[in-house]
């Protein structure tokens, strides 16, 4: 009897699964306006883009995303512009990124702010006008354990670090660039210990020239965490100049300037 | 007046274990001959071979586990310090045998059959399983850190294990110049125990006020923000002046690379920091036995249901302790304790065919800045839809009298005295 009681369970599970598949939940891309608009209406497909997320994270101040838009160079349609959106935040605009194929890939590391447990969405719009997606849900288990200060910070926008290959591996062979800059992302969201709202100051923009050319420009938004910290690739073909600049909302700049030197590639 | 309230959680939070054990019982007819196999003798697997015995003392449980003598990592920071010996981190199994006739086999588990419900031990055993409990702890993640493997641990020790791993670190700091500097390398969440590495911190500064004067503390951190800061980093000033400093992820506090030949280890923004003594805490995962028995997903941890830390990818097999994604819950002895108690609960209504009592846990975490001033941080936890939350909790505050601190080191003692004695009976 245990047997066809299984049998029927197994059988039960399977009239159930397709109902399962219709109720589903929609893509994430058509639960956001903003998505949608950006979409205008095509549907983008869901290969060639993978982002990496923690499946739990115990502190959502900092989350680690991992973008992964594969090969710029010899790609007939590479990945020009990237759009970042945490669903469930009060702004769920994260990040904005425009390539230039210089860089070589369409890999970038970034850590982000979740207010709490949702689902990432990442956009891409390569050469041809194509759409791509890839979303993944994040629960956020705040750790009382983990807590931060509620101190505001603040501290004004602080020194740049950059770290560049030295040298980069071979001419036209992408490298890592590393980003941070000191700065407390206030996002206007959180009381301060008087109660009163801390005014919103967060970087704005960002840019990376190689030789004078945009080789890829970064629109931060508040949820991109304190410190803004980005990781992207550059495949410089010759020896040359990286300037890397930052602008806040309150119009204040800084600026950091590094030598690429390209190796022979062996 | 707080500590105090603190102390009457702790002690209620040890007999917790028993009331919500009693829901499970008494288990009739032949749930009562069932065999529950236990992998690991920790503070998660220990716990719950002695309730599930307490709880059902006709069930048959077996407690899998390769040491004979079991070395805590709590209070191995003190050892580090010259606070304890090495031979009071040492508890024994006789006294769950004797004394709670749980049956210890001495052996590794080697691999898990879940469809025959069976546990394969190194020497080839079978032992067959109705419920199994895995509380194997942390594996390192050799390959995570560029440089770091089991080799370069022997010069560069971790002692996130404790036992020869701790008295190398022991013995590397005694043997360290007087002006010599300590590194720390601490990873980013999750990991076992998030405030170790600050007390580790403070027992190797309060080793070095007396033995070491003018050596230094550097913690070199992928975060940017670590359990219980602004008490740790006010205890540090107020009792090791500038001895000790901290550089988190935007300080270029991320170590990318270690060069265990020649003491070097490299950040995310290319400076190289030469030390004396180096102590890699790497980035981490769910012991061995959790991984090949495929109840861990690709984070490395192994995800369970919330009520009952029944896995939730092979039926009948629980994971408790640190090797289970247990978030809010931190990685720590004391939520390891309350998660046996309520899986042991839990695992006793499965066998007697009824639902799992509603379960609530508990967390303190006491650490010691010094041999009389500790902080810490408690937390409370129970089921909200379907999720484990944090129901009420709170940390030492930040204005307290040295009194205050003192009562603590003393609770943290105590609960150190009561766990180990709870567990394993000394
Ligand atoms: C420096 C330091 C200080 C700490 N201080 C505190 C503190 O003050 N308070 C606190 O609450 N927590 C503290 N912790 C955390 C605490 O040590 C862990 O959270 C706790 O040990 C977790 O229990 P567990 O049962 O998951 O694993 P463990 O206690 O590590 O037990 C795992 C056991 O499983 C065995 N095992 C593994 N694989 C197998 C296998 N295949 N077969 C058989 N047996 C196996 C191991 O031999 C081991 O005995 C500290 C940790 C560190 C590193």
């Amino acid at each position: 009897m245990g047997w066809t009681l299984h049998r029927l369970a197994m059988l039960l599970a399977f009239l159930l699964l397709p109902a399962a598949v219709v109720t589903a939940e929609k893509p994430a891309w058509q639960q956001l306006d903003a998505a949608r608009d950006w979409l205008g209406g095509e549907e983008p497909a869901s290969g060639g883009l993978r982002i990496e997320l923690p499946l739990v994270s115990e502190e959502g101040m900092s989350v680690p995303l991992e973008i992964r838009g594969g090969e710029l160079g010899n790609s007939e349609a590479p990945i020009r512009e990237i759009r970042v959106y945490a669903l469930g935040n009060p702004d769920p605009d994260v990040l904005g990124l425009r390539l230039d194929p210089a860089l070589g890939r369409a890999d970038f590391s970034t850590r982000i702010r979740l207010d709490e447990s949702q689902t990432v969405l990442v956009l891409a719009r390569d050469a041809s006008g194509r759409f791509l997606a890839a979303e993944q849900p994040v629960r956020v288990a705040n750790s009382g354990c983990l807590a931060r200060s509620d101190e505001p910070v603040d501290a004004p926008m602080g020194a740049p670090r950059v770290a560049v290959p030295d040298p980069f591996p071979g001419a036209g062979e992408p490298g890592e660039v590393r980003t941070l800059i000191l700065h407390p992302m206030e996002t206007g969201f959180r009381e301060g210990p008087d109660g009163k709202p801390v005014a919103r100051r967060i970087i704005e923009d960002f840019s990376a020239e190689l030789d004078g050319e945009t080789v890829l420009s970064a629109r931060f938004h508040a949820a991109v965490s304190a410190n803004p910290y980005l990781a992207f690739r550059l495949a410089p073909r010759a020896d040359g100049e990286l300037r890397l600049h930052w602008r806040d909302e309150t119009g204040e700049e800084r600026e950091a300037y590094r030598e690429v030197r390209v190796g022979s590639g062996e | 007046m707080k500590t105090d309230q603190a102390r009457r959680r702790l002690l209620a939070g040890l007999g917790a274990t028993l009331g919500l054990a009693a829901a499970g019982l008494p288990l009739g007819g032949s749930a009562s001959r069932a065999r529950v196999v236990v992998v690991g003798g920790g503070f998660g697997g220990a716990a719950a071979a002695r309730a599930l015995r307490q709880f059902a003392p006709d069930l048959e449980v077996v407690l899998v586990e390769p040491s004979a003598v079991f070395r805590t990592c709590p209070f191995s920071n003190l050892y580090l310090g010259g606070l304890r010996s090495f031979g009071s981190l040492g508890h024994h199994y006789g006294y769950l045998q004797r004394r709670h006739g749980v049956r210890v086999v001495r052996s590794s588990a080697r691999a898990v059959d879940p469809e025959r419900r069976q546990v394969r031990l190194v020497d080839g055993t079978r032992l067959g399983y109705d419920r199994l409990i895995l509380s194997p702890g942390i594996d390192m993640r050799w390959d995570a850190l560029e440089g770091y493997d089991q080799t370069a641990a022997e010069r560069l020790p971790h002692a996130w294990k404790a036992g020869p791993q701790t008295r190398l670190l022991r013995r590397q700091l005694q043997a360290m110049d007087d002006d010599g500097l300590f590194l720390m390398v601490i990873p980013d969440n999750p990991y076992r125990c998030p405030p170790g590495p600050y007390e580790r911190a403070a027992m190797v500064a309060h080793y070095c006020r007396r033995h070491k004067p003018r050596a230094k503390v550097l913690l070199l951190d992928a975060k940017d923000a670590f359990s219980k800061q602004a008490l740790f980093e006010q205890g540090w000033r107020e009792v090791y002046g500038e001895r000790i400093e901290w550089v988190g992820f935007s300080g270029d506090g991320e170590v990318v690379r270690v060069d265990a030949n020649q003491r070097i280890v490299e950040t995310a923004f290319g400076n190289r920091h030469q030390a004396d003594v180096i102590n890699v805490i790497p980035p981490q995962q769910a012991g061995y036995i959790a991984r090949q028995a495929g109840v861990t997903d690709r984070s490395g941890w192994a995800p369970v249901k919330a009520g009952t830390f029944e896995s939730r990818l092979v039926p009948d097999v629980y994971v408790i302790g640190d090797a289970a994604v247990a978030a809010p819950m931190p990685k720590s002895a004391f939520c390891a304790h309350s998660q046996a108690g309520v899986t042991a609960a839990a695992v006793l209504a499965s066998l007697a065919g009824r639902e799992p009592p509603e379960p609530a846990w508990l967390n303190t975490c006491f650490s010691l800045i010094d041999s009389d001033y500790a902080i810490s941080i408690s937390g409370q936890y129970r089921l909200r839809d379907g999720e484990i939350q944090e129901v009420s909790g709170g940390v030492s505050p930040l204005q307290a009298s040295q009194e205050f601190r003192r009562r603590e080191a003393e609770h943290a003692r105590d609960w150190y005295a009561a766990m180990s004695h709870a567990i394993w009976g000394a």
